[in-house]
């Protein structure tokens, strides 16, 4: 990212929002356990299902556990689920783009269809059968929901890559005796970034949600995990008697979402001008 | 003129539009059934739908639990008590037309003892009945059955579901699909089966006893108990058996709502594979149950709505006597069994349960959630693992379940019907393919010779005498930890009647309020 | 033209081969073992052997696949589950299949309905408050999660609309179609009807704001590109008004590209339906899927699963088909 851009996105007021909220998610998520005097798994019988208080600042759930601090202590799960879920939809994604729109032929072949088979099934429905078939938990979370956004990158980076193969730069490069690899490693690739970190951004924001609806449907984090769609899954319960529960878990999902997807437009918008 | 005419209208009118249903009571669940044909399951949510569509010899009363006549009009057993004779009623025919008849009890028995080519391919309750040796007919209604020892129980057991009598004609008409096309002769006959939706009967026309008072009743399947309460609300269902407890006080407070409760004869239980390491070890489950904080589990898990369990035998059938050593709640003691066992490096406990509401626990994950969070003040993490319906019971018989939430609900009055069934060895099955109702693998021979011979001991003293004895057994060896007993509820419109029967779910006697 | 569409089903067919194939060996892995299902505890070893050779298990998958493929092609046949006894995985699709679709095409309608309008109004009216509105809207729209809007939409109307299932099941609709507003008509029972769609409305409310937020965005975006094309300036100059403008010239170019946004909405419905009629217990496939998913029934989520992957790739053809046909300038000789 160059200067250039760096002083549009400052100037961009949604990113900028956007920005300062997920930063102020990410703070609290992580000093959560200095703010709240309580575990995110402590039961207190005593105190089942109350409304937001002094003392329970966005009440008690109906095991009587504070949802203030299950709901930031869910923060980094789901964080956590949204980053690594991005991380190695990247790391299988970039590459297999990258060969894919260098090296042409058979590799861009293989690889395309592969691109056109897991686009040809809803995200969702892909996600439940690899969540279905490795069971529950975090890990298996970010593997689902990881391999369901592959395809997005690799198809992003391949065409990108084919567009930036035959510039005078990569040309040069390869002229000075490169190895096709290093060319496309260190020459390519860092050219295609740009549109690379766009979506990777916006892709967070994505794969909160499907991650999100995973757990709802009760096929993600292991049960009394505190994470945003499994309280959403819990909250479902007392949802008529008791709203808050559900309430302030499904707004934590919202706007870290909304949040990411008006950062990723804004950063869209600095990093791409035309597209505007 | 007119007058004439407006009667012609009025005929034609009925002569041409279908009569409109009269009166479908509607049935709102969270449970499921597996099977409706009564010798192949062991499901709650399967009983309650059979009972209104098979009947069995002998039944229970209308509002009690004492016996009373049903398909057999009158019965008498031999003086050392092996031989019962039962005299059936006549006039009676199933749904699907046949008659019933001494051959068609003795069909049933075949099956339920597995003697019959037309058996289902597991029969849960089987080892219950074992007790039978031969049952013959004698003329066309009539009935012996041959024991191979007096029993205490057998009359009871001949009161329960899987001794519903079937129809031979249609279980060899629809061979293994019996379970999806069920025939009684009871006062409700099977309508429609939509999966996971709904199950619909309709009034026995030709049933032989008073006729049921709604035309039809549909059983819906409404997962989430907050919809369901919704529908209750709107009017658009007449009960609810699986209210969120946290709903309870504001449908009690609720003008055109009741909630309908029972005496609890039901247990809820954590059990454990006593054939797997290191669930093996007494030290380990003894931790367990002392661990286990019962009145927190009351509290959180149940929201008051019931009482914590001492034994797994509910205190309405039996009171246990006050000689037996507590397993309440100690975290020292809990901490010191746990030291003895030796525990793997990491080891990670296992709890599986059942992802859907039953009578005994209405919200299973977060009970799993209260165990994990007592487990864990004594240093020993647990790993949660749900299961639906149809694969619960089911994974439980594979030999490799951990620790296990489970429960029973009566199916007669007497505490046989929760030892024997629940940690007889018997009731293991075949002890390498394990199919019976006993998941926790206890075979413990003096148990066992206990529960046996009370069986068999008609004398009150005496029976009382050997269940203290089995439970001071059980207080040793900890193969489950009873948590609770509950009373049944359900959240109903008062615009019908429901008198909740202590065992079984009648529901084709809900009358509308007139 | 029709060579065009030809190439593209023909293509498809490997496509549609390779996902199936996909599908059957996920189900596979997260299904019990058939095995153990059908015999429980009475799998001695002799008996596992004998009923894994009856249901083909130790033939390569490949053949296995090959076999279940034979049947959905020649019989219609997907099989009988062997964790619920009986059941036959046909009619099931048969009875979930009609409300999954009766559910997106009613979302559908509704985000084309909202979605265009406020879209192109924004557009016209650039950087006003229409426009804002607008726009937040449909950005909060692709924010939020869907499961969460049913459960706000139901604590809000839950009172007035009925919640839970696609009819009051007192209701007895011969099940002509399986398509129950189209049988409600079939069978002249204007009562049932209105029951039917006031089941509709907030389910598809809830599935409709994801693809209303899509439909929205794209639309504005590809209008202001329009607007700012020099044959609108053109028009401009020569000195037709405004409206008139917009109306005759730009709308219909604007069109072409959310038809095709209409495929990619197409899936976001279908997945999106999974968490919807789950919210809404609405007996359509999402909650067959999930169903099945719980019960470890592989016969089952394989079946399911297909036919929501079929449905999905057959929408996206005919959104591909129907664009061509829209825009005769894409240059569909390259495919």
């Amino acid at each position: 990212m160059n200067a250039r851009s760096w002083r549009t996105l400052r100037r961009h007021k949604s990113a900028m929002a956007g920005l300062l909220t997920l930063a102020i998610l990410t703070i609290l998520s992580l000093s959560v356990g200095f703010l709240s005097p309580y575990h995110p798994r402590q039961m207190d019988p005593d105190r089942l299902l109350e409304t937001p208080s002094a003392r329970h600042l966005l009440g008690t759930d109906d095991a009587g556990r504070d949802v203030f601090t299950r709901l930031f202590y869910g923060g980094r799960v789901s964080l956590v689920i949204g980053l690594a879920a991005v991380g190695l939809a990247m790391l299988a994604g970039i590459p297999l783009g990258a060969m894919a729109g260098y090296f042409g032929g058979w590799v861009d072949m293989t690889v395309s269809r592969l691109i056109e088979i897991m686009l040809a099934l809803p995200t969702i429905l892909l996600a439940i059968l690899i969540a279905a078939s490795m069971g529950k938990g975090m890990d298996t979370l970010i593997l689902a929901v990881g391999i369901v956004g592959v395809p997005q990158f690799a198809r992003q980076v391949r065409g990108s890559v084919l567009a930036l193969k035959e510039h005078e730069f990569v040309l040069a490069s390869r002229a000075l005796g490169s190895s096709p690899w290093r060319t496309l490693f260190h020459d390519v690739v860092p050219n295609a970034m740009g549109p690379i970190i766009v979506l990777a951004t916006l892709g967070v924001g994505t794969a909160i949600l499907t991650a999100a609806g995973l757990s709802f449907l009760g096929l993600g984090v292991e049960t009394g995990t505190p994470e945003w769609g499994a309280m959403l899954h819990e909250g479902r319960r007392v949802f008529r008697s008791s709203p808050h529960v559900a309430v302030f878990s499904g707004l934590a999902i919202t706007l870290a979402v909304l949040a990411i997807n008006l950062f990723g437009d804004g950063l869209r918008d600095a990093l791409d001008p035309s597209s505007k | 003129m007119r007058g004439l005419l407006c009667a012609t209208a009025s005929l034609l009118a009925l002569g041409c539009s279908k009569p409109e249903a009269g009166f479908t009571l509607l049935y709102a669940r969270g449970d499921q059934t597996d099977s409706l044909d009564p010798q192949a399951t062991s499901w709650g949510g399967s009983a309650k739908i059979l009972v209104n569509i098979y009947e069995c010899l002998v039944s229970f009363a209308d509002d009690g639990v004492e016996l009373a006549p049903r398909l057999a009009e009158k019965w008498e057993a031999s003086e050392d008590g092996k031989t019962w004779t039962f005299h059936l009623r006549r006039g009676v025919t199933f749904h699907d037309g046949a008659p019933f008849d001494a051959e068609a009890v003795v069909f049933t028995f075949d099956r339920l003892l597995g003697r019959s080519p037309h058996a289902p391919k597991t029969i849960p309750y089987g080892p219950q009945y074992e007790v039978i040796e031969t049952v013959e007919p004698r003329g066309s209604h009539a009935v012996v059955f041959k024991l191979k020892a007096p029993s205490a129980v057998f009359l009871m057991n001949l009161a329960m579901f899987p001794a519903e009598i079937v129809s031979p004609s249609a279980v060899i008409k629809h061979g293994d699909q019996f379970g999806r096309h069920p025939c009684g002769t009871g006062p409700m006959r099977f309508a429609l089966w939509d999966h996971n939706v709904k199950i619909t009967l309709e009034r026995n026309p030709a049933y032989w006893g008073p006729k049921a008072d709604m035309d039809r009743l549909i059983v819906l399947d409404v997962k989430d108990p907050q919809t369901a309460i919704q529908k209750l609300k709107t009017g658009s269902v007449h009960v609810v058996d699986h209210v969120t407890l946290a709903d309870i006080p504001a449908i009690e407070e609720d003008p055109d709502l009741y909630m309908e409760y029972e005496s609890p004869m039901t247990v809820c239980y954590l059990g454990f594979n006593m054939r797997k390491p290191p669930y093996s070890d007494p030290n380990f489950r003894k931790a367990v149950a002392l661990a286990l904080d019962r009145k927190k589990i009351v509290e959180i898990a149940y929201h008051n709505r019931a009482e914590a369990a001492k034994t797994i035998v509910p205190p309405v059938l039996f009171q246990p006597p006050s000689s037996l050593p507590s397993l309440d709640h100690n975290l020292e003691k809990a901490k010191e069994c746990l030291a003895k066992v030796e525990l793997p490096e990491g080891f990670v406990a296992t709890l599986w349960h059942m992802t859907y509401p039953r009578p005994y626990v209405p919200e299973p994950d977060k009970l799993a959630q209260v165990i994990q969070d007592d487990l864990s003040r004594i240093g020993l993490p647990l790993k949660l693992e749900g299961f639906n319906v149809d694969i619960y019971t089911k994974k439980l018989q594979d030999l490799d379940h951990p620790m296990f939430l489970l429960g029973w609900n009566a199916d007669i009055a007497d505490p046989d019907n929760f030892l024997y069934a629940l940690l007889h060895g018997d009731s293991i099955g075949d002890p390498d393919h394990p199919s019976g109702t006993n998941h926790s693998f206890f075979n413990h021979p003096e148990f066992n010779e206990r529960v046996k011979t009370a069986q068999m001991t008609l004398d009150a003293s005496k029976r009382k005498k050997l269940y203290d004895e089995a439970l001071a057994i059980l207080h040793a060896e900890v193969p489950v930890v009873p948590l609770v007993h509950v009373r049944q509820m359900a959240a109903v419109s008062k615009k019908v009647t429901y008198n909740h029967h202590p065992i079984e779910y009648r529901l084709w006697k809900i009358k509308r309020v007139q | 033209m029709i060579s065009y569409v030809a190439r593209r089903l023909l293509a498809a067919v490997p496509l549609l081969f390779i996902v199936s194939f996909g599908v059957f060996v996920l189900s596979r892995a997260g299904g019990r073992d058939p095995v153990d299902a059908i015999l429980g505890e009475k799998g001695t070893p002799e008996a596992r052997e004998r009923v894994t050779r009856e249901l083909g298990l130790d033939r390569p998958l490949l053949v296995q696949y090959g076999i279940y493929l034979r049947g959905i092609l020649t019989r219609g046949d997907f099989g009988e589950s062997y964790i619920q006894r009986g059941v036959k995985v046909t009619e099931r699709i048969q009875r979930r299949f009609p409300p999954t679709v009766e559910l997106t095409v009613a979302a559908m309608f509704l985000a084309i309905l909202l979605g265009l309008p406020s879209g192109l109004l924004s557009a016209v009216y650039k950087s006003t408050w229409v426009d804002y509105l607008s726009m937040t809207v449909s950005l909060l729209g692709v924010s939020i999660p869907v499961f969460w809007l049913g459960l706000l939409l139901i604590l809000a109307f839950g009172g007035w609309l009925p919640v839970g299932g696609n009819l009051d099941p007192t209701i007895d609709i011969a099940a002509r179609t399986g398509f129950l507003t189209i049988d409600c008509v079939l069978a002249g029972n204007a009562r049932a009807l209105g029951n039917a769609l006031a089941h509709l409305v907030l389910p598809a409310a809830a599935l409709a704001t994801i693809p209303l937020a899509m439909t929205a965005r794209i639309a504005r975006a590809s209008m202001l590109e329009v607007l700012g094309s020099d044959y609108i300036r053109t028009a401009r100059a020569k000195g037709l008004r405004g409206s008139a403008v917009v109306l005759k010239h730009a709308f219909r170019n604007a069109l072409v590209p959310v038809v095709t946004l209409l495929g990619l909405e197409f899936g976001y419905l279908l997945g999106g339906a999974v968490l919807t009629e789950t919210v809404f217990d609405w007996p359509g496939m999402g909650t067959y899927l999930i169903e099945a998913v719980f019960q470890t029934d592989s016969v089952q989520i394989c079946g399911a699963s297909l036919v929501i992957a079929v449905t999905f790739i057959a929408a996206n053809l005919a959104v591909d088909v129907l664009y061509v046909w829209i825009d005769p300038r894409i240059r569909y000789e390259r495919s």
